[in-house]
């Protein structure tokens, strides 16, 4: 359990994914946060978005909500200050809590990212956690940083030894007998302590007041017994006023602890009497680069409420917890140190971690795209650079010529026989090429594409096909079905020359510069009009979001932002159309794996389940987690291969469990990925293409 | 049938760990009040109407029980040693939301914070014109309450409470009684507002 912070990210991951104790206690918590979560969104679907402009606005204007809240805190009575980086704010809170003494604190971000506990301790004062999982932590030696479940990996017994020692006393294994040794083990601390340091949920400025929000009733304790009381916050948790304040808990409740309202909210607006509350309230505001973050135009990622939400849905925290992190945890975590630390912070924490499946986004209350964010700093400030294996393989795609020459190369390599030969002598293990090896896909013939192709039985439609540089390339067959599919249903197909790789995995690879020539190669490529149809849901995602590839770029910005109106996945664009009725039956039972690029990027889970169900003799089965990422992500699994193999191996057990013979997809990255360990998977196309006898395309 | 306020309030509550009375008699009221506690047994209370309504001080009295009430127009002799050794703490509340079963109680003293955390049993008094439907009109209750009767925009101490304080971080299994009580009590007096009452009244605990 005892993890290096710094370690080796490969090593930490493998540690990690050893750990199975620990994967079976986030599984099981994320099984239960889940749906509470996910039904909040869907009974409220205005929440998050009003909540987003509530807190994006409140940065809009966060220097005079600052100085507002700042003022209003002491007319109040409160002690405030704001310190422009983390060696001041220790420095002041150092001053405040002179020691000796005890500190009793409660859960709090901005208290780990000052390591303010052990600065503290540093000066003679004794630091109690009393969140029960905390304090559990802190009895073990033990690092566990999520916030819905600290202790997670722990069990009652490791509890009851704890607590034995801690008062001297024999206990048992029962758990409510732990929790009142707890309580009475943590109610000392809390009665003599003369310091309690707790963190905000928000700050209301107008009002002047700090609002917290648990389930313990720590917090109450920890601002209520000892004399001083001090809060330390980061400058972005302060709102206008107590309304938005409320509306930050209400997020926080539903989506990270999956309940209507937390258990207990404080609301404090002032020192007490010294008996019934402190005498004194300190509240340090910290920076910390926040402002200069904010400048550099990242203002989004501090519109985070700390809710964890992100981490309970994120299919990378789910298989390793905490190793995905440092400090703070998680894309957001990593993002966050990435901004506030440098990129080498966040490198060292793991921000290539982050598969960028968008899985957060869709379950954070205030919507935050953080893949779309780590994106961002990986071009501009050179965060998490892809390794070499990647990168030959992005200079590859970008260049049609050199492109074909890799596809030649993988091909007699795979029909040559050498394939098996090199498999089974692991003679690539040592050049870090085995499990890249692994994505190649079966041999197949490369065959050009005709340019144009008339529809068949009537012209209902006339369409551009995208045909991608993976797709075309490696998984060619694939592509001659997918125009067979629309002539079939009355398209006159042209495939534009000229038209390059979309750009997605440079995009997601700190190349953004090439995603953007790329996407002005394509663009022009397929200037006119009409629907311009793609088989990759990886690639559609990107060319969807053209527009804002190059909205600052005047030549190209409305260009890119009708190309992206125009751009239609197979199956969106078919159901939209209405497919034409499919004559062939093929008696198979399959499951649809859906890719996250597809469904989250692009909000297509229906329509390709809608064609599976419209083809004669098909029955569909779904999986017991349909959205569970598959762990390819582009390069994303030539980088963490054993990641990406326990993810797929998750899918693929899921898939077999169906009973399902066929594994049906609709996006290149994740076929290939799931078609290297055995399972016969197929894309959507290629079942479509035989449902409509295949006659579409000459052979 | 339709659900009035009151049903939605007492379903929100009894979801959330309350254990709940309904009732428009005083007597009963006082009488559940008189089973939470034993001769000898410390009662501690922060000041509210109810309290005085229901003459709770003299009946708890009567049966042997000690009672200590805190609150801004009783000053506090008794620091908080009586406040450590209470089995119960009794409250009124500032509004009910009935939405989430979450208790408001706005305060400038800060004794109802500690009455309804440090004992292990928390009793709430609410008549039940003290209901709301939701949290911001919960919140909005507090400040009015602090605007008409604190004669301030805000009040010191805000409490939202809604259950037993409670964890789960032994293996998951949820526990009531972490830090702050772990049984909860709230009676909903079926009583209406005396028709001389102003608006504070209305908002007073």
């Amino acid at each position: 359990m005892k993890q290096s912070r710094h370690g080796n990210l490969p090593e930490r991951v493998h540690t990690a994914l050893a750990d199975r104790r620990g994967y079976k206690a986030r599984a099981r918590a994320f099984g239960i946060i889940r749906p509470r979560a996910d039904g909040f969104r869907r009974r409220f679907p205005d929440f998050a978005p009003v909540l987003r402009r509530t807190k994006l606005a409140a940065l809009a204007e966060n220097d005079r909500l600052v100085e507002l809240a700042m003022a209003r805190m002491r007319e109040n009575g409160m002690h405030v200050y704001r310190a422009n980086t983390g060696e001041e704010a220790v420095a002041q809170a150092l001053a405040i809590l002179t020691g000796p003494g005890t500190v009793v604190k409660s859960k709090s971000n901005m208290g780990k990212e000052l390591h303010l506990p052990e600065a503290l301790a540093g000066q003679g004062l004794t630091v109690i956690e009393t969140d029960l999982g905390d304090r559990i932590n802190q009895l073990g030696g033990w690092h566990g940083a999520h916030i819905l479940a600290p202790a997670a990996s722990v069990d009652r017994a490791q509890v009851r030894d704890l607590f034995a020692r801690e008062l001297g006393e024999e206990l048992t294994d029962d758990v409510d007998v732990l929790v009142a040794a707890a309580r009475k083990s943590l109610r000392r601390y809390l009665m003599e302590a003369e310091y309690g340091l707790t963190g905000a949920n928000a700050i209301a400025a107008e009002s002047g007041t700090v609002c917290l929000m648990e389930n313990e009733g720590n917090i109450r304790m920890v601002s209520s017994l000892p004399r001083v009381h001090v809060v330390v916050a980061g400058i972005h948790k302060v709102v206008p006023s107590l309304t938005e304040a409320i509306s930050v808990i209400r997020g926080a409740s539903m989506f990270g602890a999956g309940q209507l309202f937390g258990n207990y909210l404080s609301c404090i607006s002032g020192p007490g009497d010294g008996i019934a509350g402190p005498a004194e309230v300190h509240v340090i505001l910290v920076d910390g680069g926040r402002t200069q973050a904010m400048a550099a135009g990242y203002t989004e990622a501090f519109a985070c409420i700390n809710c964890g939400s992100c981490l309970n849905f994120c299919p990378i925290y789910t298989e390793i917890g905490d190793a995905f992190g440092g400090v703070r945890v998680g894309g957001i975590g990593t993002l966050m140190t990435a901004l506030l630390d440098g990129s080498a912070a966040g490198d060292r924490d793991g921000a290539a971690l982050c598969i960028g499946c968008g899985k957060c986004a869709t379950i954070c209350p205030v919507q935050l795209d953080t893949p779309h964010l780590l994106n961002r700093l990986k071009s501009e400030a050179g965060l998490a650079p892809a390794p070499r294996l990647a990168r030959m393989l992005l200079n590859a795609v970008k260049d049609p010529a050199m492109l074909r020459r890799v596809g030649r190369l993988v091909r007699s390599y795979q029909t040559s026989g050498l394939q098996g030969l090199v498999r089974s002598s692991g003679i690539l293990k040592p050049l870090g090429l085995a499990d890249a090896e692994a994505l190649l896909p079966p041999p197949v013939a490369p065959a050009a594409l005709p340019d144009d192709w008339p529809a068949i039985g009537g012209e209902r439609d006339a369409v551009s096909f995208f045909r991608g540089c993976l797709m075309d390339e490696l998984l060619n067959p694939i592509n001659r079905d997918t125009l067979a599919v629309l002539t079939k249903n009355g398209c006159r197909v042209r495939t534009p020359g000229g038209q390059v790789c979309c750009g997605a995995m440079h995009e997601h690879s700190g190349e953004r510069e090439t995603a953007r020539q790329l996407a002005r190669q394509n663009i022009d490529a397929f200037a006119g009009e009409g629907p311009i149809i793609t088989n990759s849901g990886g690639c559609g995602a990107l060319m969807k979001q053209y527009g804002e590839l190059l909205a600052d770029d005047p030549a190209y910005a409305e260009k890119a932002r009708a190309f992206a109106a125009r751009v239609r996945d197979l199956s969106e664009y078919l159901v939209a159309l209405g497919p034409r009725p499919m004559k062939g039956v093929i008696p198979v039972k399959v499951t649809y794996h859906e890719s996250c690029h597809l469904s989250l990027g692009q909000g297509i889970s229906d329509q390709p389940r809608a064609l599976l169900k419209a083809i004669p003799g098909v029955e569909l089965v779904e999986m017991a987690a349909r959205e569970a990422c598959c762990g390819s992500g582009g390069t994303w699994s030539m980088q963490h291969p054993e990641l990406a193999a326990r993810l797929q191996e998750v899918k693929l057990e899921d898939a077999a469990a169906t009973g399902a013979e066929v594994l049906v997809t609709a996006n290149p990255g994740c076929l290939l990925h799931l078609q290297s360990r055995g399972l016969r998977a197929v894309h959507l196309a290629e079942l479509l293409a035989q449902a409509y006898g295949r006659k579409g395309v000459a052979e | 049938m339709m659900d009035t306020l009151v049903d939605r309030a007492a379903e929100s509550l009894r979801a959330g760990g309350w254990q709940v009375l309904r009732t428009a008699s005083l007597d009963e009221a006082r009488a559940y009040l008189g089973t939470l506690a034993a001769p000898g047994d410390t009662v501690v209370a922060h000041e509210s109407s109810t309290w005085d309504l229901l003459g709770a001080e003299a009946a708890l009295a009567a049966k042997g029980v000690v009672t200590a009430v805190y609150g801004p127009s009783r000053p506090a002799a008794t620091g908080r040693g009586l406040l450590l050794q209470a089995k119960v703490g009794v409250t009124g509340a500032t509004a009910v939301v009935a939405e989430s079963g979450t208790v408001i109680l706005a305060e400038d003293d800060g004794y109802g914070r500690l009455v309804s955390n440090l004992p292990y049993t928390h009793v709430v008094l609410a008549p039940v014109y003290k209901l709301v439907e939701r949290i911001e009109d919960g919140m909005a209750a507090a400040t009015q309450y602090a605007r008409l009767v604190l004669g301030k925009p805000t009040p010191r101490y805000i409490s939202g409470i809604s259950g037993p304080s409670k964890t789960g971080d032994i293996e998951f299994v949820i526990v009531p009684g972490m830090h702050g009580p772990g049984r909860v009590h709230i009676i909903l007096l079926e009583v209406s507002l005396p028709p001389d009452a102003g608006e504070g009244d209305l908002l007073k605990p």
